[in-house]
């Protein structure tokens, strides 16, 4: 059901790649901090094409995605990534300050598959991340 | 050589051929598929205006008078351009009311009034029969001249032969049978006589094809074109003098023959009768208005090179124009050309005969015959059973003697007159119906003694002026009754009444009658009151494009009549199995069964009276129905309580309708404060939303080192001192952002506290600077200060001026690169209206044309979504206008991106005294 | 502008502005046809071999022709309830 993911999560333990995108350097300083304490391979983008260029480089496993970027913003990124059938099984976790309803409808709507609101737990954060990584091994 | 039997075999064979097509017209109609039931033959029909007096006579006037033959065509061009506003109103009128004639229009629109319809029988017979018999000597003499071939009768060589031998007495006892044929065949209660107006129509064809045909033969076969023909003229002098206007008094004629055919247009009988009557379809107008024209102007471009080509052709004179469309193909051998010229006037003479006798025919037996007639008490008329064959036999009569009446004119005038003088004695008539007739279509307070008394001035002035000196000068009064005015009086010349002289006859005679019928018609209105009845039918009239006009008169009829008697009554004239038609057609439309009612309400009377009316005209038929019914027409105070009810009605629908504009109005104001409202609250919604992202953000940051430190307490030292300054940057940021956001609300409330007090502008840009200075060290950024020392002191608040300094100031290094750009703050004295400008200056990136506009909003951050977002909270600028803008000042932003930006404000030298409202 | 016919007064309803047009070609007709501009006209000279004033009168005759034309069948039909009893021999009561 998931032949591409196997060939990257396929050897179990490392390798668990995780794309920060973030426009607020301290915020991504924490999660970037996180993830790899968790012992995920980190990358960072700083706004929606570079987010998309990163995904293009290498397909991560999550994408944690603000919604307020520069350039194209989260949901735009979050369509382009589900429009997009090699990148179908990639999980995508939105992390918005906007803490309205109708965002995280529209966030989920659009293919998300989980939604946090700022600011957040650290630990839900990683405790999120870590189930979508079993969720994706059996 | 045309012999006489081929004139006379063609002439029959066509008239023939005509009333075939009136045969098959009327056979058509009664399939009800009707044949003219289109705007073409509409407009073609109506073309009947054109007759010989057209087809020769144009001719005749335009080679003595030049260009002015062509006001006869002008006008009724003018009078179709408003067709569509006044005759449509007539097609309705009497459609609504089943008019028959314009005699029956006009009494039926003063009250249906007997007098008024047999006035304007009257004036109508008296009035066209010299036009009549203009028609029976243009084919008298055209046939002659056609037989004389291949000589030409040279002018006044036509005698007045033996009434036998006459060929006019010939042609009008032709005409006569072929009126009756046509127009009296059966009573009929709409009276279209849809055969008619086919052989009308057909006419109006062949008489501007013989008449284009003879053009052309003449323009381009006689002579080489247009271009020949008039410069072989312009070496005439007499010639080049017919292509002149004139003097002032010629000018005087040609207006005067203008409005003249522009009333007559829709005043002569025979207009009225194919416009009006035999309208099958009010939106054949639509078509006419501009085809009707048009073949005016077709029939007109001959009119003058046929004219200067008889004037070349025969230069002694010794021909009568008129005869110039025959006489040219004649002489030059044409005979084919000339029958066929011939075929063309026959067509535009019999056309007009046909249509005005029977017009003529219907005014007389239903205006004047036969209200007589029913006054007659011995006749016993209101008692005899079927009294349709003495319809037909009247109208019948009318058309003999209408016809022979015309003869006797001919035979009596004679060669006096030229055509065109004829015709226009008869349009001069006619034109004393228009204030009557148009008066009353859109004027309600237009009384019967009115219309009575300028109907008979007009007509008695035309009498005096026109139609008297006509038979003086062929010898039936004394020559000394036009040269010396009657009884020698001077004053009252006919010519020349009370002095105006050196105008045309016709024009004269037109002046002085309208002005007496105008004047009459006008001045007796205004100074005589409404019966009952006029003011219902005025109001029917007036207002039949209303929605109740199509009621009718009902509302106002309160009579009852026994059906069987009603019934009977109409029967007599209008034929048993017609009337029973007619009748069962009412109560299938109402929905009820006669057969069950004794009595008949008003409205059936007045059903009846109606139908009765479309055959023996309105004032007739009141007459009669009033013999069987019970109760009266209502009342005049009843009349004007119904009218008053409907004005009030309508009033009332006028109130409604602007207290319905009013409420839409009202609604769409509401409508738009919902929406401003809504948009208000959507930006606050946003504003909020805007605020809770500005201030999660900062607190994002802080939550996450907070955890991070709390849960690795063996943290590296310097990881750990890095993350504390982060939550302490942070914390900072979040607390800026709560005071401005603050600061924004109580501006925006109005609630912030202002110190108003002596401010020296230069100090309060140094104290800026000094608070600033750390920021420009920072990212080594050289800050230029200007001072002009001629700044006045202000009457400010001193602390918001450091404050928006400050924000500027910050603002622009905030943009700068370090160690490139530079900063410049100017503080100058404002030359007009005093006061200060402060500028503060920056050689950064600069703002992008289309974020300027919106640069001082909340939250209106350059470089959202398009570069890396900027510090700061976004509120810094909004404040700074709301501060600068309460001091009575304006701020404002000019840059151009790439090369830097200028933030500049201008302040009055006293702020505005605590007024709230000056807050924004 | 809307144009659904109104519940009150239709005969109020203005048509099209076509009795505002017509008014005016007739008004111009009016002054084409007549003096003073018809003097102007009224001179001993000619234009492609035509006498100027029989060439103006025709061309402004067809003008008005065709202005009238124009406005007769470019505007479209006025509100199905402002048509009269329409065909032959309808009654009026």
């Amino acid at each position: 059901m998931m032949p591409r993911s196997d060939s990257n999560a396929g050897d179990g333990t490392v390798g668990f790649s995780v794309l920060v995108v973030d426009d607020e350097p301290n915020i991504v300083l924490s999660l970037e901090f996180l993830m790899k304490q968790a012992g995920f391979d980190v990358r960072v983008a700083r706004d929606g094409e570079a987010a998309l260029a990163a995904m293009a480089e290498r397909r991560p496993d999550v994408v944690l995605l603000d919604v307020m970027l520069p350039k194209r913003d989260g949901y735009d990124v979050c369509q382009t990534i589900r429009a997009n059938p090699a990148w179908r099984d990639v999980r995508i976790l939105m992390l918005t300050a906007r803490g309205r309803d109708v965002e995280r409808e529209k966030g989920l709507a659009l293919g998300a598959d989980d939604y946090i609101t700022k600011p957040f737990s650290t630990r839900d954060v990683v405790e999120r991340v870590r189930r979508f990584q079993t969720e994706g091994r059996h | 050589m045309l012999l006489e039997w081929t004139v006379i075999g063609v002439s029959f064979a066509y008239l023939c051929l005509l009333f075939a097509i009136a045969y098959y017209g009327d056979k058509r109609a009664d399939q009800g598929r009707s044949l003219i039931n289109n705007p073409y033959v509409y407009a073609l029909s109506i073309a009947v205006y054109c007759t010989s007096w057209t087809f020769y006579g144009s001719v005749g006037r335009a080679a003595s008078s030049g260009i002015h033959f062509l006001p006869i065509y002008l006008g009724p061009t003018l009078m179709a351009v408003v067709w569509w506003i006044v005759l449509r109103k007539m097609v309705r009128i009497s459609k609504a009311n089943r008019i028959t004639s314009i005699a029956d229009f006009i009494s039926s629109r003063y009250g249906k009034s007997q007098l008024l319809g047999g006035l304007v029988t009257i004036i109508a017979v008296i009035g066209i029969m010299p036009y009549i018999s203009l028609q029976l000597k243009a084919v008298s003499t055209t046939f002659t001249v056609l037989l004389s071939h291949p000589n030409l009768p040279v002018a006044g060589q036509i005698q007045s032969a033996p009434i036998l031998t006459d060929t006019a007495f010939w042609v009008a006892v032709l005409l006569a049978a072929f009126s009756i044929l046509f127009g009296t065949r059966h009573i009929d209660a709409s009276e279209h006589h849809e055969g008619m107006v086919a052989a009308i129509a057909f006419e109006s064809v062949v008489k501007l094809v013989a008449f284009v045909a003879v053009g052309l033969l003449v323009t381009f076969g006689l002579f080489g074109g247009f271009g020949d023909l008039f410069s072989r003229a312009a070496e005439d002098p007499r010639l080049l003098a017919l292509l002149e206007v004139g003097d002032a008094g010629r000018f005087g004629d040609w207006i005067a023959l203008t409005l003249l055919s522009m009333v007559v247009i829709v005043c002569l009988p025979r207009q009225f009768q194919v416009a009006v009557v035999e309208n099958v379809d009010e939106a054949h107008i639509r078509k006419a208005v501009w085809m009707f024209p048009l073949y005016l102007l077709i029939i007109n471009i001959f009119v003058l090179p046929i004219a200067f080509a008889g004037l070349i052709v025969f230069p002694e004179g010794d021909i009568n124009p008129d005869i110039f469309v025959l006489a040219l193909p004649m002489v030059k051998g044409y005979e084919g050309i000339a029958l066929l010229a011939f075929i063309g006037g026959l067509s535009a003479a019999t056309g007009m005969v046909i249509v005005e006798t029977i017009a003529l025919a219907t005014m007389v037996c239903n205006d004047l015959v036969m209200p007589g007639l029913l006054r007659v008490r011995w006749l016993a008329l209101q008692s005899r059973k079927d009294l349709t064959r003495l319809l037909l036999a009247i109208r019948r009569w009318t058309i003999v003697i209408v016809i022979l009446l015309g003869y006797l004119y001919v035979r009596l005038i004679g060669e006096s007159f030229a055509l065109v003088s004829i015709g226009l004695v008869s349009f001069c008539a006619a034109a004393q119906f228009a204030p009557a007739l148009i008066g009353g279509i859109f004027w309600r307070g237009a009384t019967q003694k009115g219309a009575v008394a300028g109907l008979v001035v007009g007509f008695g002035v035309w009498l005096y002026t026109l139609l008297l000196p006509s038979f003086a000068r062929s010898g039936w009064l004394p020559e000394s009754f036009v040269t010396d005015g009657i009884f020698g009086i001077a004053l009252l010349r006919p010519y020349e009444l009370f002095g105006l002289g050196g105008l045309e006859p016709v024009t004269h005679s037109l002046i002085w009658s309208m002005m007496a019928n105008l004047g009459a018609y006008v001045l007796v209105s205004l100074l005589t009151r409404q019966s009952a009845m006029e003011r219902i039918q005025a109001a029917l009239f007036v207002d039949v494009f209303r929605p109740s006009g199509g009621q009718g008169s009902s509302r106002f009829w309160r009579g009852t009549a026994m059906l069987a008697e009603l019934k009977a009554l109409l029967a007599r004239f209008l034929g048993r199995e017609r009337t029973e038609r007619a009748f069962a057609q009412y109560a299938e439309r109402r929905g009820i069964d006669l057969a069950r009612q004794r009595e008949a309400d008003p409205q059936l009377v007045s059903f009846a009276e109606n139908l009765l009316g479309g055959t023996i005209g309105a004032a007739s038929a009141r007459v009669m129905v009033a013999t069987v019914s019970k109760g009266e027409t209502i009342g005049l105070q009843e009349v004007m309580e119904i009218l008053d009810e409907a004005s009030q009605v309508i009033a009332y629908s006028h109130q409604l309708e602007q207290k319905s504009r009013e409420l839409e109005a009202a609604t769409a104001e509401l409508r738009e404060a919902n929406e401003r409202l809504k948009e208000l609250d959507r930006m606050k919604d946003d504003f909020i939303s805007t605020v809770t992202h500005e201030l999660r953000t900062p607190l994002t940051s802080i939550r996450s080192f907070s955890e991070i430190l709390h849960d690795n307490p063996g943290l590296a030292g310097g990881q750990r001192q890095e993350f504390l300054a982060i939550i302490i940057r942070e914390s900072e940021r979040l607390t800026r952002l709560i005071n401005q956001v603050l600061d924004l609300a109580k501006l925006e409330a109005g609630s912030m506290s202002w110190t108003l007090e002596r401010v020296d502008p230069a100090e309060v840009v140094r104290e800026a600077v000094n608070a600033t200075s750390q920021l420009f060290r920072d990212k080594r950024i050289p800050l230029e200060v200007q001072l002009d020392p001629a700044a006045p002191i202000l009457w400010s608040d001193r602390d918001r001026l450091i404050q928006v300094i400050i924000n500027l100031l910050s603002n622009a290094v905030k943009f700068c690169a370090a160690d490139r750009d530079r900063v410049e703050v100017r503080l100058s004295r404002e030359s007009a209206g005093g006061g200060v400008v402060i500028c503060v200056k920056d050689t950064g990136p600069g703002i992008p044309f289309h974020a300027q506009p919106t640069i001082f909003e909340k939250f209106q951050q350059i470089g959202d979504m398009l570069t890396a977002k900027p510090e700061g909270t976004g509120l810094g600028l909004a404040i700074c206008r709301s501060i600068v803008e309460r001091l009575g000042g304006r701020i404002w932003v000019s840059s151009r991106p790439g090369s830097g930006a200028e933030f500049c404000f201008r302040l009055p030298e006293r702020a505005p005294a605590g007024a709230k409202e000056g807050t924004r | 502008m809307n144009q659904e016919p109104r519940p009150l007064a239709p005969w109020s309803g203005r048509q099209n502005g076509l009795n505002e047009k017509l008014v005016a070609i007739f008004l111009l007709a009016l002054a084409l046809f007549n003096p003073p501009l018809l003097a102007v006209f009224g001179v001993p000279a000619s234009f492609l071999g035509l006498p100027i004033l029989y060439l103006y009168l025709f061309v402004a005759w067809a003008g008005v022709i065709l202005a009238l034309a124009l406005a007769m069948e470019r505007t479209p039909d006025e509100t199905p309830e402002d048509r009269g009893p329409g065909g032959a021999g309808q009654a009026g009561g």
